[in-house]
């Protein structure tokens, strides 16, 4: 429901990205996803391209890599990914992490022609 | 020729920088704000008011309540006697960092000590905005089905707190608290868990003995408001 909201953010970050390396044009944006994202990758297509349809980034493509989600530690702070619930923290040992507050939908790179 | 770049960003970084500005601010005026999310209809409302109750001579609380439209919420919440905030989000179906830097600043919330943030009833989308919040707060009423943490793990996996809602209705579904506790654990081993009821009164110690746990947490970094 809110890949409209993240696909405008995308839309957004594109934007500021274009003028940045003209006279080359993006073509493809590569983003990592977590399976605990709450996000669909179609709705998120889908929003991109109705956003993008009729400006200059319109036909960029979106491509998705599955990554494991981030958890942090409540005592230490420490961040790292795990495939599954770690049951303790690998920096100060302390029990039970929680997966991470922030944004876990990154972009990895792009393609510029 | 196709150049290919890398990056090391986010695409919600600038919800993610807000947020960290929302909970610079708080935590400098000693401000405890809690990220109640729930599906509609799970009791956060009653919540609030039921914490509004107990606050009364306590603790200085104030609430901010998302919805698409009206601000009956807000209303409801009013007449519990604490200030409340009505965020009418329109189309969108959670609230964002913004949306709560926007409020920080108002007379209503400047001395109070807990901030009560009642999100748009959603079990989704709401968990994947950080807002600034000291703890985010999952909501399960019996009436839901206690299967929900297993089915929307993306929530219960953020939250430091599963709250079981509405218990006076145990017995008349198939609902099994422990097993519902038992289903959170599963996706969120960290989690805690408080079973309650707004309308009979049972349980809510437990609830107000986690927030005076998270007020005590918090102390102000400064004097001086940020």
């Amino acid at each position: 429901m809110h890949e409209l909201s993240v696909a405008a953010a995308l839309f957004e970050w594109a934007e500021e990205q274009s003028p940045i390396h003209a006279p080359l044009v993006i073509r493809s944006i590569e983003l990592e996803l977590d399976p605990m994202s709450c996000l669909n990758p179609e709705a998120l297509r889908f929003g991109f391209t109705a956003l993008t349809a009729e400006t200059p980034l319109a036909g960029v493509a979106l491509e998705f890599v599955s990554v494991p989600p981030t958890y942090e530690c409540r005592m230490c702070g420490a961040r790292r990914a795990f495939r599954d619930s770690p049951s303790s923290c690998s920096g100060c040992g302390a029990p039970l992490p929680r997966l991470a507050r922030e944004s876990s939908l990154k972009i990895r790179s792009m393609e510029v022609e | 020729m196709i150049t290919k770049i890398t990056f090391e960003n986010k695409v919600l970084s600038k919800n993610d920088r807000i947020a960290a500005d929302v909970r610079r601010h708080l935590t400098a005026r000693g401000i405890v704000a809690v990220n109640l999310i729930g599906s509609p209809g799970s009791g956060k409302t009653s919540l609030v008011e039921s914490t509004a109750a107990w606050c009364h001579g306590r603790v200085a609380v104030a609430a901010l309540t998302g919805d698409q439209a009206t601000r009956h919420d807000a209303d409801r919440i009013e007449r519990s006697g604490i200030p409340a905030i009505q965020i009418t989000t329109g189309n969108e179906c959670h609230l964002n960092a913004q949306r709560i830097l926007d409020c920080v600043a108002l007379d209503e919330l400047w001395d109070i000590e807990l901030l009560l943030i009642e999100n748009v009833g959603n079990l989704i989308c709401p968990a994947a905005y950080d807002l600034g919040e000291a703890a985010k707060v999952a909501i399960l009423s019996v009436p839901e089905g206690d299967d929900k943490p297993l089915k929307y793990p993306g929530l219960f996996q953020r939250a430091d707190l599963m709250v079981v809602s509405k218990i006076d209705l145990l017995g008349s579904s198939d609902f099994d608290a422990d097993r519902a506790e038992a289903n959170a654990r599963e996706v969120a081993p960290h989690i805690e868990v408080v079973r309650l009821s707004c309308r009979t009164g049972e349980g809510l110690e437990g609830w107000t003995r986690w927030l005076a746990r998270q007020l005590a947490l918090t102390a102000p970094l400064t004097a001086q408001p940020a």
